[in-house]
């Protein structure tokens, strides 16, 4: 006799969560040529994490946090977990879209949507929200009202002037301060060093494998670098290091057998713009499936996580912090500031220094700082006559075929242009 | 035309009160208005006044305007000076009213301007030094220019009159470039304007608004119609000179104004007048071709040398411009008009910066009493003022610095115009000495100036002295000779740095080396000899016999003066090291052989870095000639920079026959009338500590005050003997040895307070630190993190 | 080639700059016991009343040159003032400001001091920019007392005691001899007026100079007056400290890292020489910048030092983990 049970509504969830998370691993897996073997550690995480609903840290305190700018070294340091919480599903966009206006971000429907289901498979126990997009700011007090504990960083609009500097560094020693009370670990001169390192080391392992991709005969395809960025949001520090080692080594081996991720003309392309969030990697897969390679990106969930690195001078806590804090905030590129000719320079240092083809920028419906600067970027490529796409997508599954028609008409008129030399 | 317009903070209309002196068209009317009037008066009162008592017209013509006025204000604030014109302020009024033609091509020639300077002033004034400057001169001169001025302004139209017969209008235009201002106007509200105010009221017919683009002033004169037309129009403060950093069109004649008015100004006056006034004025060229062409031609009335510097200045300069441009465009592989005419803007600040240093110098001597005396003479009623510098005043040589600018400023301008070259690096590096030549070239007179003073000396009322020791007899020369006691042989005879008879003794007790730099250093010192009353006496005739020692330790003999008066002994040091000076005299009285030794010695040093000090001929030597001598004995660790102090000892060893001496008695007696007297140990050394008697208020301590003192030794043999058929029983022997002491370091310097405040300092601000940083009040809690490891 | 370049592009710069600074402290300080004399002309503080220095201070020769009375330097004595001035010149274009960050004695004892200040775990303060704006003009106020307190002496107008008037205020007259073991120069001069004040300065001057590095970095440097005078001619020299704005992220690494706090490393995207007048050509800033040749040292237009990814990793220990057994 079959026993019929009712799922409950999170094993429900959980299910169309898996269901996304594996269609998007399939596509990533077998679509392409044959990804480095050392990318297999990283599909299989993903299959943990979010097919199988692992839980990787069970044994420290979780630390969740809603930007990037939070950061990561001093939460290292008060030996805690910081996860990164943004979201990538639509199954969570479509729970958070009954929280939030439907012209919001989807990105943050998503994660308010998580939190609305509560179902976490490693549940942050203080969540550190700083004052950064308009969207993300208002959704504190949201996820607040559902009973978890939110700590707001405060974060400046301008980053030209020495008061933001200074206004900067004061939030970070408080949030330092606050947090280690909250978790109960004092910070020492020690711990702190330690901790700076071994994310330097992170950022260091990211850089040698992406300088990779400056070669005519890129090593491996932007959907897999995606991934593995995504992959720092919130896997354990050490195995991601020990995993990315890994992939340098065979990366480095295939620069030298000149192993090709993708063809010979397949135009190279720099994307920038929203971050595409594990599995919402629905517009770089497309890219890649029309047979253009992504080069190098300028988004916050990959490249500016590991771009800026920290230097100290003197290695006193109080100068580590001023230092920490600098970094966040003053190699930022991204556009919830007042000024983004820092954004536009740097999108044009990679193309330059990545010899790509083109730029295509993707904005989030609904995210306004995004759709916002689109415009000077786009006159900033023109002038430096760069081809540039715009694309505005959201998570929802019904668009791909209009985007693939933009997308591969954009990618063919750069393999003409490159034709024609 | 625009009525407001917001002003940068450069533009000098919108400042306080310089805006109001340069914008306000009635101030500068009054103001032209009261210079014309003051030059119509000028004019008029050389004509009725011509006697020399006439001094207002001179000072209003060559004490103000030119060329203090002139000079000073071309490159600073630029073409001013053409703005406040007399001639250009009347002439406009007459031209409103005139036939306004066009003035023929033949006249629109800049050089008519130039050479009329160049050849009808100054050639002239070289020619005739006296002839303009007479007030009926100057009148005549003036009033001649007037009439002309006016007469071109009636007949021509847009102010011709100033770009082309004016004598200063091209001298004005080029140097002006180097100022600090600019008119010019505002580009966002001159994008819109279709009127152009700004020209039409233009007295020369100038655009104001394409000022800024041509990077050209063209003929300007900061008139200030243009701003009263229209608020649009800017006069701002830019970098001196910045309009020759870039490119704009050039104007020939600019660049003979700057090379002819350096060649008949700057170099013939160095020439003329300065080296001219040297002892060597008749050693060069000029001279020599006057002096030749004498004999063929009568020159008349006009000064043949005055016109040959003026004509080989001309001739020098020119060559070194043109060779110099000339090898700089061949390198360059550029045609030589284009490099000549574009690089020879860097010329510009050479003459107008060396005048300006000449104004200010003459302003002080003499500039400054001409002007308020002429002043008062021509407005009836007399001023006696005192001149604010006289001649010989040390620091009237700052201005000297000037020159030293221009010729840095001038390279300046010319790198920056050989970068805007279009060659290679390469190219523009070699060529940059060669286009560089006149600049190099008025550098050269200038050192070569200095340098014939330096080595012949100025030419004293037309007795050139020859190169020989300087006497400070003057004085002396009026005074009575004193009339001399013969010393007796009991009195102490030693030599004197100071000159006995010279009365003020400002001059002596210094260090009279005699002559100029560059010629050998000497000494001069006089053997005194103190009578019964205590007086200094100096000797009338010197029978002794006179040593040299010198520095290499050689031996000879030196003579005595040979003027009436007091005997003196001069001797050269030409090397470094100890100078020793003997006086060795012997005679028989009362049985008794007298020999006496006066010795002088003296450590020239002249402070060269390669000096090396060899102990064995700084040692202290005698000579044999002298039997009987005081040595001071050297420390070991004396250097070239050796001195006395109060306090130290004094070691000194008596010597006879070359031998050290016990027993003799040595006396060390100072100017405070302080004495000690020992014998010599068996080494013959005596041991002085000198004393500290020098307390005066602190006000008027000097380190370097010189306690002068003497040694005497004195001692008796008895052996009998013949000196010139003269018996004696006993030998006496003396000897002496003048010399100086400074006060003692400790006198004036404390280590004690030298530490103390030291640590006093550091521990008030290590204190003032730490509560500040620990202190700091802020409306929050700054957070602060334990430094655990 | 490109091993060397990745070898030098990877140097700690630090150990780098403790030896060379060592050799020359020695080579200026003792330079005499071992009987070299590079001269009177030497671009840095090498001050000459140390008896034993091997190449003396420019300043010093220079201030009794220009208290020559005025007709005679600027007639005989111009060649001899511009003889040493050239020389000068050819020593300092060879560096550019590099002789203040590695070869200037009184540099290298501030950094020793600094050294010695973080082993003691004293923080160091900073200048608000409005401050630090203000005070930088100082040290052209101090080029001005070396030059004209000695023409002032030459024209007539400030007596003898002014004639080297900054060396009387200059803490390295004080502290150089102390290294020969001459303490002769630690006393106030009572004798005039002028004197009594000029050296009671030198002694605060010393006593801020040593309190100064124990709270700034480089704290006498910001005032010192021949870091201005380096500066005029610091556009002829050999070595220059570049950047490429374009690669710049304005994470103001390298204005955190600045001894002299120098705002204009970080901010200026746009000029291409970035040598400001404080700045010691200390190269810490191109070793803290963490992007590909975006700040680099070129001699002769040849880059010497770079910064690189690879280097920045390095010199931060971030290029490996040292690995702890868990």
């Amino acid at each position: 006799m079959t026993e019929h049970k009712i799922e409950t509504s999170r094993e429900r969830q959980n299910r169309h969560k898996a269901m996304e998370a594996a269609s998007v691993l399939e596509k990533i897996k077998h679509n392409f040529k044959e990804p480095p073997r050392a990318m297999s550690y990283f599909y299989d995480l993903y299959e943990r994490v979010n097919c199988k609903h692992e839980s990787l840290h069970v044994d420290k305190a979780k630390v969740g946090t809603m930007c990037i700018q939070v950061p990561s070294e001093i939460i290292y340091a008060l030996d805690a977990v910081p996860l990164r919480l943004c979201n990538g599903f639509y199954t969570d966009d479509e729970i958070g879209s009954d929280l939030l206006p439907s012209k919001s971000c989807p990105l943050v429907k998503a994660t308010v949507g998580q939190f609305a289901s509560n179902n976490f498979s490693d549940k942050p126990d203080v969540i550190i929200s700083p004052t950064t997009c308009d969207q993300k700011a208002k959704s504190g007090a949201i996820i607040e009202g559902m009973g978890f504990s939110v700590y707001d960083m405060e974060f400046p609009r301008t980053k030209e002037s020495h008061e933001s500097r200074e206004y900067w560094r004061r939030s970070v020693r408080k949030f330092t301060k606050d947090l280690s009370i909250d978790l109960n670990k004092k910070l020492t001169k020690k711990s702190l060093k330690e901790s700076i390192k071994k994310v330097g080391y992170a950022q260091h392992l990211y850089h040698k494998l992406n300088i990779l991709r400056k070669n005519t005969a890129s090593p491996i395809l932007g959907k897999d670098m995606f991934l593995v960025t995504n992959a720092f949001f919130f896997d354990k520090i050490d195995n991601w290091i020990d995993a990315m080692e890994n992939l340098v080594q065979e990366c480095e081996q295939r620069v030298e057998t000149q192993v090709n991720a993708a063809s010979k003309m397949s135009p190279r392309i720099v994307y920038t713009g929203s971050p595409p969030i594990f599995p919402n990697l629905k517009i770089p897969l497309l890219i890649e499936q029309s047979d253009a390679i992504i080069v190098a990106d300028e988004t916050c969930s990959s490249n500016r996580m590991f771009n800026d690195m920290i230097s100290v001078d003197e290695w006193f806590v109080n100068d580590m912090i001023d230092s920490i804090a600098d970094r966040y905030l003053k190699g930022c590129t991204c556009p919830i500031f007042t000024k983004n000719s820092d954004r536009k320079r740097r999108i044009i240092d990679l193309v330059r220094d990545y010899k790509a083809d083109g730029v295509i920028y993707q904005a989030f419906a609904g995210c306004q700082v995004y759709e916002m600067e689109q415009r000077s970027v786009l006159e900033a490529m023109q002038k430096a006559q760069i081809p540039i796409l715009y694309l505005e997508s959201d998570y929802s599954p019904s668009q791909s075929g209009q985007l693939t028609t933009r997308i591969e008409a954009f990618v063919e008129s750069l393999k003409n242009r490159k034709r024609r030399g | 035309m625009v009525n407001f317009i917001k002003r940068d903070k450069d533009d000098i209309y919108a400042k306080p009160l310089l805006g109001v002196l340069f914008k306000n068209q009635k101030f500068l009317t009054i103001l032209k208005i009261a210079i014309s009037m003051l030059f119509l008066y000028a004019l008029y009162f050389g004509f009725t006044h011509t006697g020399k008592e006439n001094t207002f017209t001179t000072a209003v013509f060559w004490g103000i305007f030119w060329s203090l006025f002139m000079v000073l204000t071309l490159p600073t604030f630029g073409r001013i000076f053409c703005g406040i014109c007399p001639h250009g302020f009347m002439g406009k009024y007459i031209t409103k009213y005139g036939l306004k033609k066009t003035m023929p091509k033949w006249l629109q020639n800049r050089y008519i301007g130039v050479f009329l300077l160049v050849f009808g002033w100054w050639g002239v004034y070289y020619m005739f030094p006296n002839l303009f400057r007479t007030p009926l001169g100057t009148a005549i001169l003036f009033a001649v220019m007037t009439l002309i001025a006016f007469i071109v302004y009636f007949l021509y139209k847009d102010m011709s009159y100033c770009k082309y017969i004016c004598p200063i209008g091209t001298l004005t235009r080029a140097y002006s470039k180097l100022s600090f201002t600019w008119l010019g106007t505002y580009k966002s509200a001159c994008n819109d304007c279709r009127t152009f105010e700004c020209a039409t009221a233009c007295p020369y017919n100038l655009k104001p608004f394409t000022f800024d683009n041509r990077n050209s002033m063209t003929d300007c004169t900061l008139c200030m119609d243009c701003s009263s037309a229209c608020e649009a129009v800017s006069f701002k403060y830019k970098n001196p000179s910045f309009s020759l950093f870039s490119k704009f069109q050039v104007l020939k004649a600019e660049v003979w104004a700057f090379i002819l008015i350096l060649a008949s100004i700057s170099i013939t006056m160095s020439f003329h007048h300065g080296i001219g006034r040297s002892n060597a004025a008749g050693d060069m060229i000029w001279s020599k071709t006057a002096e030749f062409l004498k004999h063929y031609i009568d020159f008349g009335a006009i000064d043949p040398i005055g016109l040959f510097a003026f004509v080989y200045a001309l001739i020098f300069t020119i060559l070194a411009a043109v060779i110099g441009m000339f090898i700089a465009a061949k390198i360059l592989k550029k045609d030589f008009n284009t490099v000549f005419y574009d690089l020879g803007y860097s010329y510009a600040p050479l003459f107008i910066l060396g005048s300006i240093a000449h104004s200010f110098e003459m302003f002080f001597l003499k500039g400054y009493e001409h002007i308020a005396e002429g002043f008062a003479y021509g407005f009836g009623f007399t001023l006696d003022v005192a001149p604010l510098a006289n001649r010989g005043d040390g620091w009237l040589h700052v201005f000297d610095l000037l020159k030293w600018v221009a010729i840095i400023w001038a390279l300046i301008i010319l790198y920056k115009r050989v970068k805007l070259l279009d060659v290679s690096r390469l190219r523009k590096i070699a060529a940059f000495p060669f286009a560089a030549s006149l600049i190099i070239f008025f550098l050269a007179v200038n050192m070569y100036v200095g340098y014939i003073f330096k080595t012949y000396g100025k030419a004293s009322n037309g007795h050139a002295s020859h190169g020989g020791v300087e006497r400070v007899n003057k004085k002396s020369e009026k005074q009575d000779l004193p009339t001399f006691i013969k010393p007796e042989f009991s009195d102490t005879i030693y030599f004197s740095e100071i000159n006995p008879t010279a009365e003020k003794k400002s001059y002596g007790g210094g260090h009279s080396h005699g002559g100029a730099r560059g010629r050998v250093a000497t000494k001069e010192v006089w053997p005194v000899f103190e009578d019964a009353e205590g007086k200094k006496n100096c000797l009338g005739a010197l029978e002794a016999k006179l040593y040299l020692l010198d520095a290499n330790l050689n031996t000879k003999e030196a003579t005595v003066s040979k003027d009436a008066g007091c005997k003196s002994v001069t001797f050269e040091m030409p090397d470094n090291g100890y100078y020793n000076l003997f006086y060795v005299n012997k005679d028989v009285k009362d049985n008794t052989l007298y020999i006496t030794t006066a010795k002088y010695e003296f450590l020239r040093f002249n402070h060269s870095n390669y000096a090396i000090y060899d102990k064995k001929k700084m040692d202290a030597h005698t000579i044999k000639e002298a039997p009987f001598d005081i040595l001071r004995v050297r420390e070991d660790d004396e250097t070239f920079f050796h001195a006395l102090y109060s306090g130290k000892k004094l070691r000194v060893k008596v010597v006879l026959e070359e031998e050290a001496i016990e027993g003799a008695d040595v006396t060390l007696s100072t100017k405070t009338l302080w004495s000690k007297t020992l014998k010599t140990d068996k080494n013959g050394v005596a041991t002085f500590t000198l004393i500290e008697d020098y307390f005066p208020n602190w006000n008027e301590f000097n380190k370097r005050y010189k306690n002068e003192f003497l040694l005497s030794a004195s001692y008796v043999k008895d052996v009998s003997g013949v000196d010139n058929e003269r018996q004696y029983q006993k030998i006496n022997y003396s000897a002496t040895y003048p010399s100086y002491y400074y006060p003692n370091e400790r006198g004036y310097k404390s280590y004690a307070y030298g530490l103390s405040a030291a640590v006093l300092i550091m521990i008030i601000s290590g204190f003032v630190i730490y509560m500040y940083r620990t202190r700091r009040e802020k409306p929050f809690k700054e957070v602060r993190f334990d430094e655990e490891n | 080639m490109k091993r060397i370049r990745d070898f030098i592009n990877r140097a700690d710069i630090r150990r780098f700059r403790f030896w060379l600074q060592l050799f020359f402290f020695v080579l200026f300080i003792y330079g005499g016991y071992f009987a070299i004399n590079l001269g009177n002309s030497i671009p840095v503080f090498s001050c000459g009343y140390d008896r034993q220095v091997g190449g003396m201070c420019y300043f010093l020769p220079l201030q009794h040159q220009l208290a020559r009375p005025l007709d005679v330097l600027f007639s005989a004595a111009s060649i001899s003032v511009l003889i040493g001035f050239i020389t000068f010149l050819l020593w300092f274009v060879v560096f550019n400001k590099a002789w203040c960050g590695y070869a200037c004695p009184l540099g290298t004892m501030q950094d020793w001091l600094t050294g010695l200040r973080k082993k003691m775990g004293i923080r160091y303060s900073t200048y608000t920019q409005p401050q630090f704006d203000k005070l930088k003009k100082i040290k052209y106020i101090m080029l001005a007392l070396v030059i004209l307190a000695p023409m002032g002496v030459g024209m007539g107008i400030l007596g003898g005691e002014w004639r080297t008037a900054f060396c009387e205020i200059c803490p390295g007259r004080m502290i150089t001899p102390l290294f020969v073991g001459d303490v002769s120069q630690w006393s106030l001069d009572f004798s005039t007026k002028t004197a009594m004040i000029l050296t009671t300065l030198g002694l605060i001057f010393t006593g801020l100079f040593v309190i100064g590095s124990f709270v700034k970095k480089r704290f006498f440097c910001f005032f010192c007056p021949m870091s201005a005078m380096h500066y005029i001619f610091s556009d002829a020299a050999l070595l220059k400290l570049k950047k490429d704005g374009d690669k710049c992220t304005k994470c103001g690494d390298c204005y955190n890292v600045c001894d002299m706090q120098i705002k204009d490393i970080a901010d200026d995207v746009k000029s291409t020489n970035i040598l400001r007048d404080d700045c010691i050509l200390c190269m810490k800033c191109v070793a803290a910048c963490p992007e590909d040749d975006a700040l680099h040292v070129d001699i002769l237009n040849m880059k010497l030092f770079s910064s690189t990814k690879g280097g920045f990793a390095k010199r931060m220990q971030m290029d490996k983990l040292e690995k702890k057994d868990d």
